[in-house]
């Protein structure tokens, strides 16, 4: 069950093509990681997935229906570009923007009675917006968002701005909501957040989606069978041990322990390089090297790139 | 629609809550009322008594207008004494200077024999006395000239009088059952009618403007639009804006009305003195003998007997509707057309290029009805009356005069179009500009911006 199915997406502004033929499905109660470079199309999706703007081509699924205007209600979209109007109150600008969501005055103040004790920013309820921190605004705007309990949720970069503490209470309020039902869309650069948080993700490169799948996956396909092993030896000993079907990455003494990166090449398994190498050296521990999203993002983007150009 | 209500609500009571706007509502009428009372306290202030000495080269006037009717025991016609100024009069050439520093006049006024021929006079003072003291001594002056000159060609008074007898036009139209035409007063009252519409859309279309540059700069609008249409929150925005506007003016024309009438009441008197005054100064400027105070009073009544007529014959109920109408239709057409502004550029020095073309009709309209007032049948004023950019101010005038209900009708048919016209295209410009940062479109660009399907 997809809360939200984008289905070939295409949409050209003036001269250049911002989605080329682009497909998403986020499934219900999940966090969805929409990455890419700067400029490569994220915004524009998430526009047209709250009806901002529209696609010249494809369709955009809610629950299982198209997407209409009044499923802004069911949707909660924190911008990237986001603030405030400054001169008003903190309180009077909640209320607005709740009531613009479709609540009604008498529960959207209860909630943000609740929100505003959950942040403990109930003092702030007067003061005008013009003198909260950058951090202060944030909490304010992430409360305007999710107030309405939308069913799906769009956050683009919604830690910046944020100390680490804030940070850390915002992916919790995210685990939090998901787990009572919301479905999340993630759009960051953070690739930390991506990895504590995100269920599937798609990565989005010149228009295109390039990369999609469950996060765990991803990495498995990404991982090249290399595992980094500390033992106690020399050098001589560990080459001595290695044949033709393993390839030796790198091989340093850390800290007066010797570790080496050794990469699986052919159908052996680990039990071979362990067989090969146990009589030669002793070996201490060893892990499977598994790539983080950062890399992945890098090498998926410079890949597609290379093979683009 | 009840999105746009909340926008309105918002708009309207953000912007009346504010310090400012009670400052301005507030105190507005109070400055104004104040500055009107205080410009009639300041023509009637000068309470300081003016001894005027008027030297005479030659003698005749003095002979003529002073000694003759001393001699008859009767009071002399001009150069009356009243409570501001007093004349005395001495024949032959003074020493201006000496007179003054003696302290005896404030002013001395020298006729010399040019003064008979050329008119022309010199007056000596430090301190001159005001205008209206002025003009009374000269027109008194110019008619005791005159009358020097007819009496020296031997002309009778009678004659003279019925030679100099200006010209005044009364136009009467046969089809308004021959009355006297008081078109071009008719002109002036719409004119106070366009030039509040005009000011108006000025003052909030810039504030529109300014508003939607805010909403763009502060990087709330992507949240708002997420929430509603664009169009709607444009809409909105105009709206909540316009109606602030007329809450400020229904309370202005209240409290100005309440404040200065009650300010000019306790100076009535005063002012109905100094009219009194002035008129009869000026009435003597083409009458040889000085009227006296029934003829000013008749030439009082027929004055503000004329002005009730110019009040009656204005179509009010026809202006009021028309204000109306074309009040709010202009405010809508422009105001969206600001908001276009508004998001087409982050900064309030962007502006100028494109707020060019949407004032240059604006002003266009306020000349146009400035022409109007001298030419108020004429051609110009009936085609900018249809024009939609000016007929909101221009057409004020028009009504005013008078116009037919077929040409008032195209006019608001034309004027409804092209608002919606315009609402639709400053909609388009609207939705694309206030997601747009950075660099200031091309008129090309907006183009494209109104073309392109989103």
């Amino acid at each position: 069950m997809y809360t939200l199915e984008a289905r070939h997406i295409h949409k050209s502004y003036a001269k250049h093509k911002a989605l080329n033929d682009v497909s998403i499905a986020v499934p219900k109660q999940s966090v969805f990681g929409l990455l890419g470079p700067n400029g490569a199309g994220k915004t524009t999706l998430i526009r047209i997935i709250n009806q901002i703007t529209g696609p010249d081509e494809g369709e955009v699924l809610f629950n299982g229906h198209k997407l209409k205007p009044s499923d802004v209600e069911s949707i909660g979209y924190l911008p990237e570009e986001r603030g405030l109007y400054r001169k008003m109150k903190v309180g009077e600008q909640c209320m607005y923007l709740a009531q613009l969501k479709g609540l009604s005055a008498k529960e959207a103040k209860l909630r943000l009675m609740d929100w505003f004790k959950r942040f403990d920013i109930h003092t702030w309820w007067d003061k005008k917006v013009e003198d909260l921190s950058k951090g202060m605004a944030q909490k304010v705007q992430f409360i305007t968002t999710v107030l309405h309990k939308p069913e799906l949720l769009i956050l683009d970069e919604p830690f910046s701005g944020f100390d680490p503490i804030n940070a850390e209470l915002i992916r919790n309020e995210m685990l939090r909501l998901k787990n009572e039902g919301t479905t999340i869309i993630l759009s960051t650069h953070d690739m930390g957040s991506v990895e504590a948080l995100c269920d599937n993700i798609a990565l989005i490169n010149r228009s295109q989606v390039i990369l999609e799948g469950g996060v765990k996956d991803i990495k498995n396909t990404f991982k090249s069978h290399t595992y980094e092993l500390i033992f106690d030896g020399t050098s001589m000993d560990l080459g001595i041990g290695l044949w033709s079907n393993f390839q030796l990455i790198k091989n340093e003494m850390v800290d007066d322990k010797h570790i080496a990166h050794i990469q699986l090449l052919g159908d052996n398994k680990l039990n071979d390089l362990l067989g090969a190498l146990i009589p030669h050296i002793e070996i201490n521990a060893v892990n499977e090297l598994i790539p983080d999203m950062d890399q992945i993002f890098i090498e998926a983007v410079q890949n597609f790139n290379a093979a683009h150009e | 629609m009840n999105k746009i209500l909340l926008i309105i609500k918002r708009e309207y009571l953000n912007k009346v809550k504010k310090k400012s706007f009670l400052i301005m509502t507030v105190f507005g009428p109070v400055i104004f009322g104040l500055l009107i009372i205080g410009a009639v306290m300041l023509a009637t202030a000068d309470t300081t008594h003016h001894n005027i000495l008027i030297a005479d080269e030659l003698g005749y006037v003095v002979e003529d207008d002073v000694i003759l009717f001393e001699k008859e025991n009767v009071e002399r016609p001009r150069f009356r004494d009243t409570d501001q100024v007093s004349f005395e009069f001495r024949k032959g050439v003074v020493d201006a200077g000496e007179e003054l520093k003696s302290g005896a006049y404030s002013a001395v006024v020298q006729l010399t024999e040019i003064s008979y021929t050329d008119g022309k006079v010199e007056m000596f003072s430090e301190k001159a006395p005001s205008v209206m003291i002025q003009n009374r001594i000269k027109n008194d002056l110019e008619d005791a000239l005159e009358l020097y000159r007819a009496r020296k060609n031997s002309i009778p008074i009678e004659t003279y009088k019925s030679i100099r007898q200006s010209v005044e036009f009364n136009i009467i139209k046969p089809s308004e059952g021959d009355k006297r035409d008081h078109t071009t007063e008719r002109a002036m009252i719409g004119f106070a009618f366009a030039l509040v519409i005009y000011f108006f859309i000025f003052f909030y279309g810039v504030q529109v403007m300014r508003g939607v540059m805010e909403e763009k700069t502060n990087r709330i609008v992507e949240v708002i639009i997420s929430s509603v249409k664009p169009f709607q929150l444009m809409m909105g925005k105009v709206i909540g804006i316009g109606l602030v506007g007329l809450t400020q003016f229904v309370i202005w024309v209240v409290l100005t009305g309440a404040i200065s009438s009650f300010g000019l009441a306790a100076y009535q008197q005063k002012l109905v003195q100094m009219q009194m005054e002035s008129m009869g100064v000026n009435s003597a400027g083409g009458v040889i003998q000085a009227p006296n105070l029934a003829d000013l009073n008749s030439d009082d009544m027929e004055k503000s007997n004329e002005m009730l007529e110019i009040l009656m014959e204005v179509p009010w109920v026809d202006v009021v509707i028309s204000f109306i109408i074309f009040f709010i239709g202009g405010y809508l057409l422009y105001a969206s057309l600001f908001a276009a502004i508004g998001a087409i550029v982050d900064n309030e020095t962007d502006t100028q290029q494109f707020m060019l073309p949407v004032t240059i009709p604006l002003i266009f309209a306020y000349i146009v009805s400035v022409m109007m007032m001298n030419n108020p049948e004429g051609s110009i004023g009936t085609i900018f009356s249809i024009v939609p950019l000016t007929s909101p101010v221009v057409m004020m005038v028009k009504t005013a005069i008078g116009v037919s209900i077929w040409l008032k009708l195209l006019s608001i048919a034309v004027l409804a179009g092209s608002f919606i016209f315009f609402i639709w295209l400053a909609g388009r410009i609207y939705r694309v500009g206030i997601l747009m940062y950075g660099k200031k479109p091309t008129y090309r660009e907006l183009l494209k911006w109104i073309r392109y399907n989103g």
